[in-house]
């Protein structure tokens, strides 16, 4: 695997790590004020970029990272545009359970697993479009 | 190097015409055109479509008319 794709799984990998742990850890409580909803973005926010600095510095001490070329940018771009398409959807899942009346801590869980699935989605079509061709 | 099956209807001699300039490696092909290695691998296993600007410099590189490089089947 060459530097993007293994930097790609490494994305992927935190991801379903990070966002796996805090959606089991919160899943259920009410999340209300600072020590609750805050904790959770916060906690993500910080855990994910420590993930992904640390596993990058060793990545980068093993492979050199080539330049982005016109293949690397046309698959960047049909990666966003995959992942536009999921987080549209699940904006309207969330929206759904808006008007359901679903309680504050649920939402919040659900608009994170919407970041989630769609960084999710970015990611594996990358991935995809990097190793079947575009 | 595995042969992936190509995915797009565009086919190139990239490959034969780099033996025939003194076995030039494909890192060596990247650097001329400005694009990476990954790209040309890509390029000549029919994964990747290359934009005109580059097809154009590859066979510029080879000092071939375009035709003589890439073909649409």
């Amino acid at each position: 695997m060459t530097f993007r794709e293994k930097s790609i799984a490494i994305q992927i990998a935190a991801i379903l790590l990070v966002y796996g742990f805090y959606g089991i850890r919160y899943w259920g409580q009410p999340l209300t004020g600072a020590g609750g909803a805050v904790g959770l973005v916060v906690g993500i926010t910080i855990s994910m970029t420590v993930l992904t600095v640390i596993a990058h510095v060793v990545l980068a001490g093993r492979l050199r990272q080539e330049r982005l070329d016109e293949r690397d940018r046309v698959i960047r771009l049909r990666g966003s545009r995959n992942a536009y398409h999921v987080l549209t959807m699940t904006n309207w899942c969330v929206l759904a359970l808006i008007l359901t009346n679903t309680r504050h801590g649920l939402l919040l869980l659900a608009v994170l697993g919407a970041f989630a699935l769609a960084e999710l989605a970015r990611l594996g079509s990358e991935m995809l479009y990097y190793r079947l061709g575009t | 190097m595995s042969k992936a099956a190509p995915r797009t209807q565009i086919r190139n001699n990239i490959r034969a015409l780099r033996f025939q300039h003194g076995e030039m490696t494909q890192a060596d092909l990247a650097e001329r055109v400005g694009l990476t290695r990954q790209t040309i691998i890509a390029i000549e296993q029919g994964r990747y479509s290359p934009s005109l600007e580059a097809a154009f410099k590859i066979a510029g590189v080879f000092g071939v008319r375009l035709e003589d490089v890439f073909r649409y089947d």
